[in-house]
Parts: structure tokens; sequence; C-alpha cells
């Protein structure tokens, strides 16, 4: 492989890089675009939330205050210089600064997508590999059809499953993953613990199948096979010939389960009440908190885009291994 | 066939059909929309207790999966429609194909949660204004999957040859090619049903506290997941219901994979 590398012209794959990048970004513009119309669309706004009561020309002097009597074009164009600035602008009701508000939910959301995502590669992934490799054993195929079951359960019944038992039913958990007004989910980890395991048993279920499937059609391989008669044992066969190559396709999985892990995790952390992405996201699009909606929204856009062209370079390398195999 | 596929199948259509005809029982079971005892009491019509404002689950339960059912099959049908043209389209790089997968990857980068929730609240009380929606967000993956298995097909003699004889692009792709895509179909409006109810239920699911309106099952998790120690079956049942909507069919399209790849 390592020869097949060399011989690649890397100007090829820079170009490749350059493109993909291009063309994400602008994705990312045009998908920011669609967000920003998508917020303006919602019925009502923040100034209807919090002075609605106070009568419309309250609210009108509210929504001035606001920055909102302004046309959306002109909104989107001063939320997108400052962006290119580095500033996402303040919030529209408490007006602190969106990269303050966002702050702690992005570390709580990544210190759970880097607990799962360590889980993945410690455990599902070798139980995969063991189930790929003895796909017809009965424990295999048990673990294969669970996965299949879990994967059709709705992330919000895992969660409330994970909540009932662990929670309600047992206490070995706190029914809310909060860390407390004024903490961190470093100060109190035991609230990392209930939005980590409903994740990873999510993740688990999605990846399983696809993992074991790749497996098994390296498994079938002349070069396996070649191996295995040459006298090899299985876990030699396995560690040495058929990992190697089958490696960047569970890389690839890994690298697409990223973007779901920082903004998909919403209905996991609205179950767990954890303070996370998502669940500021969607409590952001309840409050038509636009400023908000918009950065993380971006944040979420960008990883993602980041995140499919990895998997998109893992996968490139992974069909010339395949071209080969 | 393997037999093992068809009695999922025949499983999947039997919980399909119950949960179509429950509403016409609903009622011997009581009113699903009076409060008739105290919040979470348990006991009941069928043993399953009462919700948050003390109404009865069973006819609740009986009652709310139509609607959930028949606006995923029609959003998947209509995704797996338009999808499949899509994806012949862009397979045979006809004109306007490259702009087409641009518009569907700037629409797959916006998670599907916060598109779908938002569609949610604009739509109102308006249930069956998610049905596009659901079909419009899950567009990009079937299109993608339609393409992939067209494109080499298209390479093949029979599409070339139906070209030559003098057959346009759009009648050759229905002529020759869908039919070959029938098992792939299939495979795909299974897992684009159980997309459907997913989405369906987590956008209820997630909307139900800012909004009265969404799909019922979802809802009564919701409404009634404060109470679960109270009294389980309020929350449970509802959601065990959903899952028996998506599980037996997920192993059955699992299980046609695997003949296929047989």
């Amino acid at each position: 492989m390592g020869t097949t590398e060399s011989k690649s012209p890397t100007g090829e794959l820079s170009k490749w890089i350059a493109g993909r990048l291009l063309r994400a970004l602008a994705t990312c513009f045009l998908a920011s675009i669609l967000l920003f119309a998508l917020v303006q669309a919602l019925p009502g706004d923040a100034a209807t939330n919090i002075a609605g009561k106070g009568g419309e020309e309250l609210v009108a002097q509210t929504r001035a205050k606001m920055g909102l009597d302004q046309p959306a074009w002109q909104r989107y164009l001063t939320w997108l210089t400052g962006t290119f600035k580095g500033d996402f602008g303040t919030t529209l009701v408490t007006n602190k600064e969106v990269s303050s508000v966002i702050e702690v939910p992005i570390a709580s959301t990544t210190a759970v997508a880097i607990i799962v995502m360590a889980l993945l590669i410690l455990i599902t992934v070798p139980v995969a590999v063991w189930a790929g490799a003895k796909r017809k054993s009965k424990v295999s195929q048990a673990l294969s059809a669970t996965s299949v079951t879990l994967s059709a359960v709705p992330e919000f019944a895992v969660a409330i499953f994970v909540l009932a038992v662990l929670a309600h039913w047992t206490r070995l958990l706190p029914v809310l993953s909060t860390p407390g007004p004024g903490n961190s989910v470093w100060d109190n980890p035991i609230c990392l613990v209930m939005p980590s395991l409903c994740l990873w048993l999510i993740c688990s279920a999605s990846i399983f199948r696809r993992i074991v499937a790749l497996i098994d059609t390296y498994a079938r391989a002349p070069f396996v096979r070649e191996a295995e008669l040459a006298g090899l044992s299985k876990p030699v066969v396995l560690l040495r010939h058929l990992l190697p190559s089958a490696i960047y396709g569970i890389g690839q999985l890994l690298a697409q389960t990223v973007p779901y892990l920082l903004g998909g995790a919403v209905v996991v952390e609205t179950v767990t009440s954890f303070p996370g992405l998502g669940y500021t996201l969607v409590s952001s699009i309840n409050q038509r908190e636009s400023p908000t909606v918009m950065a993380i929204g971006l944040i979420l856009m960008l990883t993602t885009v980041v995140a499919f062209t990895l998997a998109d370079l893992l996968g490139k390398r992974q069909e010339r291994i395949e071209a080969v195999v | 066939m393997k037999r093992s596929t068809k009695i999922l199948g025949v499983i999947t259509l039997v919980i399909g059909g119950l949960t179509a005809i429950a509403p016409w029982f609903a009622d011997r079971f009581g009113d699903p929309k009076r409060s008739i005892a105290t919040s979470f009491d348990t006991g009941g019509p069928l043993g399953l207790g009462f919700d948050y404002l003390g109404r009865p689950i069973a006819p609740q339960l009986f009652e709310g999966g139509r609607a959930l059912l028949l606006a995923a099959l029609a959003a998947a049908v209509l995704s797996q429609l338009v999808g499949l043209g899509m994806g012949l389209w862009m397979a045979a790089k006809s004109i306007g194909s490259p702009a087409l997968r641009f518009g569907l990857d700037v629409l797959l980068l916006i998670p599907a949660i916060v598109t779908s929730l938002i569609a949610f609240y604009l739509a109102g009380s308006n249930l069956y204004a998610v049905i596009p929606i659901t079909a419009v967000l899950t567009l990009p993956f079937s299109s993608r999957y339609y393409q992939a298995n067209a494109e080499p097909l298209l390479r093949s003699g029979f599409y070339q040859h139906a070209l030559v004889a003098g057959d346009s692009v759009a009648v050759a792709l229905v002529r020759e090619v869908i039919p070959v895509l029938k098992r792939p179909i299939l495979t795909d409006l299974g897992y684009s049903i159980i997309g459907a109810v997913y989405l369906m239920a987590t956008v209820s699911f997630l909307g139900s506290a800012a909004d009265t309106a969404g799909f019922l099952w979802p809802r009564m998790v919701s409404d009634n997941l404060a109470g679960i120690e109270l009294n389980p079956w309020a929350c449970l049942a509802p959601l065990l219901a959903i899952m028996a909507l998506t599980v037996p069919l997920n192993l059955m399209v699992d299980s046609l994979g695997g003949d296929e790849l047989e």
C-alpha cells in the first residue's frame, strides 16, 4: 500500500482536497442562507415572545431595539460580516455575547462526543470486527440482530429506556444530567454518563452492522483466503492481513458519526436534560434566538463538511484498496 | 425469498393493519379526551392506567397510531417517487444534474431535526403538512441510493440498445432500468418508511413541549415522561407501539437485503 501511495501524485490529492473545500465553502454559504430564511419564517419572534403581552406598540419598540425591524437580507449580511470577523453577535433577549452563551454547550457536547468515540473505538469496533470474522457463529448473529433491532428504535425511546432503568428503577444515576448552576460538566462528571451511554448505544447500533459487512467482504477476499491456506492462524490473518485493509472503511464510518455526535444528539440531550449543543439549539429555536441558532448551525455545518471530507478521503483510499483486492 | 423474510413481512403487515383499524375500536375502552381519574393513576382499561390529565391510556393508544403510520407511508412513497426520478436523472447525467446534486448537498448540511422542527412549527396544527417536508428531507439519501444503483445499469448493453433502437432517455429508463431496480426500490421504501416514522415521531416528541400539535403516540411519550415512576405504561405503552411499527419492518428489510446479497 505504501508503494501505491508513493506512486500517486501528491498534487492530484491536494487538488482534490482544494476542490472539495471550495465546494464545501459554497455549500456552507448557501446552507447558512437557507437556515437564516427558515428561522425568519418561524411564526413570531423574540420581541413577541418577551413583549407580546404589552401590546403592539411595545412589541414594535422591542423589535426596533433588537434590530429585528431591519430587512432580513440586511440582518443576514450583518451576521455574515460579523461571523467573518469571528463575532457571532449578541443574543436578542439577554444581550449577552453569543460566543459566551454557546461556550459551555460546546464544551459539554465535545466531552460527550470524545467519550462516545472512545467507547466506539475501544468496544464497538473490536466486537464488530470479531463478529465479522466469525459471521456464522450464534453470538455474532445474535449481536447483528440486536444491532438491527436497536437501529430501528427511535432515539428518544432508547434514551427513555436507559433513563427508566438507570435513573428511575435502579437509581444508579441522577434523572437530570445537568451539572448544576455555574458548574461545568467536569465539575460534576456523573452527568456525562447518561448521555454518553445513550449515544454510544445508538451509534453502536448504526455502525456495528456496517463494520460486520465490511469485515465479511474482506474475509472472502482472495488475499485473505491465501493467507489462511498458507497456514497462518486466524488471529494473525485478521490482524496482519484483513484489518490493515479494512481500517480505512472503519475510519470512514467513525468520521461520519462525528456530525451526529455534535448536532444530532439533540433528542438524547433533551430527554436527559443535558446542556449540550443540540439542546441549546432547540431551545434557541423555541425562543426565536436567531443569532444563537445561526452560530450553532454554522459550527455544525462546518463540522459536518470537515467530517464528510475526511470520510470521503478515507473512502478514496478504501476504493483504491478494494480495486486491488 | 427466505422463509424468515416472509414471516417478518407477514408480522409487519399484521401490525400495520392493526394500527390502521385500531381507531375504530378505541371508544370501546373509554373516551380518550375525558379526564376520569387522578394524574398517572394505575388500573383502568387494559390495565394501562391514566395519563397526566387523568385520561385513559388504552383508547389513546388505539387511536394514536393510524395518523402516524399513514403520514409516514405517504411521505415514504412521495420521497421514493421523487428520489427515484432524481437518482435516475443524475445517473443519466442529464441537463441540470450537477446543480440538482449541489442543491441536495446544501439541504443535507442543515441538521434534519432543525429543518423538520422549524417546518413542524410552520405547519401549525396541520399535521399532514409534515409529509412533503419529511419527503424532501429524505431526498438527498434516496436520490444518491438510486443514482448509485442505476449507474452500473446505464453502462449495460440493454439500456444502450434501447437508446440505439430509438427510445428516448426517459422511456429507456422507465422500460429498461426501473424493472431491474425492483428489489432496491422495495428495500429503500422499507427504510424510508422507518425513517419517516422516526423523523415524524421525533419532531412530535420535541415539538410537543412548545406546541400541542403533533402525532399522538410520540406526544403521549413526551407528556407522560414526568410520571414514569407513577404509571410507567402511560409513557412506555406508546413507546412500545412506535417500536412495534419500526422494528419488524427493519428486520424484514435487513433480511431482504441479505437475500439480495445471497
